[in-house]
């Protein structure tokens, strides 16, 4: 039985709420799937920031708080990281060959893998790490 | 008349180190008795220590765990789904 936990990356709330972003139409098609399949979603405190940050600086400032808002009263789960899942991030980092391994990627990965999340829902590649893959739409 | 045990053989019985079981003597958790200066505990007092501690200790678990990992469901009515495409980003 397929997993129903995904953790979401900052650039598919980013593609969700853009509409003039190239992958706008995979992003909104995600989303419809998670809420049609009734999937439980993650996301952490960090990709939040980011995604803020991206909004502001590439939409308008009005977006980061309407986004905020509905984030506030979504179902989407934001987890914070604790001393353990930084601690992982850190080894992770440390001991992965390749250096296009951001400390973002690590802490997501480290915090899915903690909490049983097999999946992580981006539009960009992920790193092998934990035995976690990249989330894609069933045909 | 109860059968009674040592503390030593209390701990084989629960797999536990000898001094957890002086601690739950002291803590009152298990009753004892003193025969001739040695701590003994009577089997009936053991067997209702026992059935507690086999009762209480998993179901809390099991409660902080859920309430640790209770996460919400995203469904058709999240107020999410309707930022789909309200913004546009100047290239």
């Amino acid at each position: 039985m397929q997993s129903t936990k995904v953790f979401l990356a900052p650039d598919i709330f980013v593609a969700f709420l853009d509409r003039a972003h190239p992958k706008h139409l995979h992003a909104s098609a995600f989303f419809r799937y998670f809420a049609q399949e009734q999937y439980t979603l993650y996301t952490n405190t960090t990709n939040i920031i980011e995604t803020c940050t991206t909004i502001t600086q590439t939409m308008s400032y009005a977006l980061t708080k309407d986004f905020l808002k509905a984030l506030q009263q979504s179902s989407i789960n934001v987890l914070y990281p604790e001393d353990s899942d930084l601690r992982l991030a850190f080894k992770t980092m440390l001991s992965y060959e390749s250096s296009e391994l951001s400390m973002q990627e690590a802490l997501m990965a480290s915090m899915s893998s903690r909490r049983g999340i097999l999946s992580i829902c981006t539009l960009e590649y992920i790193h092998p790490i934990f035995g976690i893959s990249s989330f894609y739409l069933p045909i | 008349m109860d059968q009674l045990y040592s503390v030593k053989q209390l701990a084989f019985i629960l797999k536990v180190h000898p001094l957890t079981i002086r601690r739950y003597i002291k803590e009152g958790k298990l009753p004892a008795i003193r025969v001739g200066g040695n701590v003994r505990v009577k089997d009936s007092d053991f067997q209702n220590f026992h059935s507690t501690l086999s009762m209480a200790s998993p179901q809390q678990s099991i409660i902080l765990k859920a309430k640790k990992y209770s996460a919400k469901l995203f469904t058709n009515l999240d107020p999410f789904l309707r930022l789909s495409g309200k913004g546009a980003s100047i290239k």
